[in-house]
């Protein structure tokens, strides 16, 4: 595994600060990594495609949580709100999830498919480092 | 994995007090957190009823705390999706993700019950007041 769980971790696991330069910061080091690590040309394109549609799966996902945190901080402010303020909030929690998590799965699969082993776990190596 | 990150989380983390404003998107879980904590340290200047105010202050520190144990426990299944042992095909993975989502849908359900005991506590004068801080 590495896009699912390293996306998913930045996600999760940060927020409260400038997660949106270290989630860039990342993809950066992964293009920088591909460039370097796969020199055949139609397999570098096909790697940083995945990245491109990698990074925009990551921005819609965050995007559709984000709307999720600004119902329940609406509800929050409001003395009169009831549980089913919240529950409507919450309508998305799955969905959003699961579609995440399936386009992760399959781009994560097609950054395998498009470089050889030896490239995806040296541009894994790289992209990790910093 | 987790070790490879840990320095930018903790800058990015340290980059804003835990009060800073114009944050990125967040999770739910991450954004209540964040106003939980806040308003920790100053229910005892908006409730004047010392016994009141205690029992506030303690629903705010539920709230950071549900949250900080389902932090942990998403980490958790971040983790097993990360280990290629625990995780050999994409149901494993959309196991691991579900799991996930029903963590966070899980603590956001007890921050509801928990929000809702807040209206019970707090008069709406006060309650607008908290609501200002953050």
């Amino acid at each position: 595994m590495f896009w699912v769980a390293l996306s998913t971790l930045i996600m999760s696991l940060t927020g409260e600060g400038d997660d949106t330069y270290a989630i860039r910061a990342f993809f950066e080091r992964s293009r920088d990594a591909v460039e370097a690590q796969v020199k055949d040309a139609a397999r570098k394109r096909a790697a940083l495609d995945t990245l491109t549609r990698t990074e925009r799966a990551f921005e819609r996902h965050r995007e559709r949580a984000s709307k999720i945190s600004a119902c329940i901080e609406r509800a929050d402010r409001r003395y009169a709100a009831v549980a089913a303020d919240y529950e409507r909030c919450l309508r998305d929690v799955e969905p959003a999830w699961t579609v995440a998590g399936e386009e992760l799965i399959v781009l994560d699969r097609d950054l395998e498919r498009a470089v050889t082993p030896a490239e995806f776990e040296a541009v894994r190596r790289r992209a990790e480092r910093h | 994995m987790v070790k490879t990150w840990r320095n930018p989380l903790a800058l990015a983390v340290l980059a804003l007090s835990a009060c800073g404003n114009s944050p990125p998107p967040q999770l739910p879980t991450t954004s209540v957190r964040d106003r939980a904590a806040c308003h920790v340290g100053v229910v005892p200047l908006v409730v004047n009823d010392a016994p009141r105010a205690e029992r506030i202050r303690a629903l705010y520190v539920q709230m950071d705390s549900l949250m900080l144990e389902t932090k942990r426990a998403q980490a958790e299944q971040l983790l097993l999706l990360a280990d290629k042992n625990a995780t050999r095909t994409d149901d494993d993975k959309r196991a691991r993700f579900a799991q996930f989502q029903a963590i966070e849908h899980r603590a956001l359900e007890r921050y509801i019950a928990l929000q809702l005991e807040l209206r019970r506590l707090t008069t709406p004068e006060e309650f607008a007041r908290l609501a200002a801080v953050k």
